[in-house]
């Protein structure tokens, strides 16, 4: 045999690839043809996929509802406002898929397997390992850990370890390990709710390459390990869990609500896919999806995320009232009663973005919340705290981007350099029906605002420079905003 | 010039993200050849090529909404593939083992010097697996960038190196009959 270089090699390798060339079959008028023909029977088969999915997920919903002793709640679709909206009433995924079509412009073409509805897609969350600890510190704790007392326990979290203390004495009860990573801690109805935020990924051993792993990031799951102290140890009682990212929880009584944010992924065909689609909430290893009643599509709102808000009850350890609006980049306010929940959409007008704040109001129904309305406003809210709920009357701060030939003629001179110029605005709602009662507009004129602060009916733009604010707004009259300085 | 091409590749990919058929199939017209060629070094069958090219395409069609940037749909588009072919090729088996060349070539006419070098290179890929041709096929034959093969390939850029340093190695000693 011959001796070769790796120069001949290649050589060789080069010749050996391209002397092969693509059979006729392969062509691009006869693939161009099959893909059309293929593109028809996919239409058809996602047709038949949507109908099978939502009665087989409307018969999980029913068997766990009847299973966990919770009613069903009312079936409702809404689209846009809830008294305005003709939609109303539709309850089937394959509609929401429509919406949601359409909302991302034809991006949005994932399809789903029924065999998602097993339950069985994720692994269930290993349960942490308890144990009784005698620490002489007492209270030890650190900037960064999480503190909370029912006036009888002090629990202390940090690293995700909860150390449990009395708070008479400040001794040692005990402790418990996590194995998520805890967001928030709460003391509820005697127990001790700690909720967890994780990524669920498909290991490379469970990927037989149809899983396309490096084209769709993990599943997130956001859920509360419900633990009780009893005999100087906490013990587990419950998992709950429902899906998305952790973003905001809040408790009313003994119900913790839970909003996470799932975004819905386009995934190729053979991959799991209704997880990914449909919010779920998951009891133990038994998981139920949002059914498409309970979605709320605000009208004009685009984008691929669904604020998912979920009830946990802590008395009777179960996850119920699941419900989801789609939109992203959200903020909450919570009161009593209620959930008001943000999103920002986009309309292109005259080539231009306008940029909108959609807000949907939630009201808080027994274990679960009942979709009221929706608002749209011009502009983005500026930060957490300009959404604020007052004597029954829902405040919003907004920026905005203005044409400087919409401004008073003095304003036109003042910025005659520029076409447009940035704005903030207040707007006062009923807090019952989110109809606008107030509007105050064109404040602070290309200034930058750094936050808000609302105090006895003030409203206070400050920026970062400075501690007196650069103008506030008098808001004891919600029909009636006045600029103060 | 290259630039050229390279932004009409991504400006069409752009289209049939958008959902334009008629330019994923312009995209597809381009990328037929070293599709086939890739699958061919990979799996060294026609016929299994051929299926892997054409589940390729109809995945790559199905799912090119999912697809986050269209500069990527190349490293995209033959990772559908590698995939593809990497699962074909698990399912081959080798019944047979080939016959060696000193078998063959008494019985066959005369041989240019270079078509004897392709007989012995064609046996010799055989005895490759399928991970080390597709590293030959993307960095000696399509000589992409080892970032971009690692892309497809699911490895980092150092370890598809060595592994081309590897298959070359193990070539240049099946040609020298040392295996």
């Amino acid at each position: 045999m011959n001796k070769h270089t790796d120069n001949e090699i290649v050589r060789l390798l080069k010749r050996e690839y391209e002397q092969h060339d693509a059979p006729p079959e392969l062509d691009g008028s006869s693939v161009y043809a099959a893909l059309l023909e293929h593109a028809e029977k996919r239409k058809k088969r996602r047709i038949v996929i949507r109908r099978l999915t939502a009665c087989a997920a409307t018969v999980a919903v029913c068997c766990l509802s009847v299973w966990a002793g919770f009613d069903l709640l009312a079936p409702e679709f809404y689209v846009g406002s809830k008294a305005e909206d003709a939609e109303a009433g539709s309850r089937e995924y394959s509609q929401l898929y429509d919406w949601l079509e359409q909302s991302t412009g034809g991006s949005f073409v994932g399809e789903y397997g029924v065999e998602n509805l097993q339950g069985n897609g994720l692994p269930e969350q290993g349960v942490g390992s308890v144990q009784a600890e005698q620490d002489s510190e007492k209270f030890p704790h650190s900037a960064g850990d999480i503190v909370r007392t029912d006036g009888r326990y002090t629990c202390v979290l940090s690293d995700n370890t909860l150390r449990i203390y009395l708070s008479t004495d400040g001794s040692a009860v005990c402790a418990y390990v996590f194995e998520d990573d805890i967001e928030e801690l709460y003391l509820l109805s005697g127990r001790i709710a700690a909720v967890y935020s994780k990524s669920i990924y498909i290991t490379p051993e469970e990927d037989d390459g149809s899983q396309h792993l490096d084209e769709i990031p993990p599943a997130r799951e956001t859920g509360v390990v419900l633990l009780q102290l009893t005999d100087g140890a906490a013990t587990l009682v419950a998992k709950t869990a429902q899906s998305g990212s952790y973003s905001y929880s809040y408790a009313v009584g003994g119900t913790l609500f839970i909003v996470s944010v799932h975004t819905v992924y386009c995934l190729p065909g053979d991959a799991q896919q209704l997880d990914y689609y449909v919010p779920y909430c998951r009891y133990g290893a038994q998981k139920t999806y949002c059914p498409a009643e309970n979605i709320v599509y605000p009208e004009g709102n685009s984008g691929s995320a669904y604020a998912v808000i979920g009830a946990h009850s802590a008395a009777s350890s179960s996850v119920s009232g699941l419900r989801a609006v789609l939109g992203s980049g959200f903020r909450y306010c919570s009161t009593e009663d209620s959930l008001f929940v943000l999103s920002e959409y986009a309309v292109n007008s005259d080539g231009t973005n306008k940029l909108y704040t959609r807000i949907s109001a939630f009201s808080h129904m027994g274990d679960g919340t009942e979709y009221r309305g929706s608002a749209s406003l011009l502009g983005r809210a500026i930060e957490g705290n300009s959404l604020i709920y007052s004597e029954k009357s829902l405040f919003v701060c907004t920026s905005y981007t203005e044409l400087v030939a919409n401004l008073n003629e003095q304003a036109q001179k003042d910025f005659a350099n520029s076409n447009t110029v940035s704005a903030y605005a207040v707007y006062a709602l009923n807090g019952e029906d989110l109809r606008v009662t107030g509007i105050i507009t064109g404040l602070g004129i290309n200034q930058t605002v750094h936050s808000v602060r609302f105090e006895n009916s003030v409203c206070s733009f400050l920026c970062s420079e400075q501690s007196e604010p650069l103008f506030t707004v008098d808001c004891v009259n919600p029909a009636d905003l006045k600029a103060l300085n | 010039m290259e630039r050229d091409i390279v932004q009409e590749h991504v400006q069409l990919a752009e289209k049939a993200r958008g959902g334009d058929t008629a330019a994923f199939a312009q995209l597809y017209e381009l990328y037929r050849q070293p599709l086939y060629r890739t699958a061919y070094a990979i799996l060294r069958n026609p016929q299994d090529a051929q299926d892997a090219v054409m589940d390729t395409v109809t995945d790559a069609f199905d799912s090119i909404a999912s697809l986050r940037s269209a500069e990527r749909f190349e490293n995209w588009l033959f990772k559908i593939l590698y995939n593809k072919a990497r699962r074909m090729a698990g399912k081959v088996k080798r019944a047979e083992a080939l016959p060696l060349l000193e078998e063959i070539l008494p019985g066959m006419p005369d041989l240019a010097p270079d078509a004897v070098d392709s007989l012995d290179l064609s046996r010799a890929l055989d005895m490759l697996n399928a991970q080390e041709r597709a590293v030959l096929a993307l960095c000696v034959c399509q000589e992409m960038k080892s970032a971009d093969a690692a892309e497809i390939l699911g490895m980092n850029a150092a370890t598809v190196r060595s592994n081309q340093m590897r298959a070359l190695a193990k070539l240049r000693q099946i040609l020298a009959g040392e295996q």
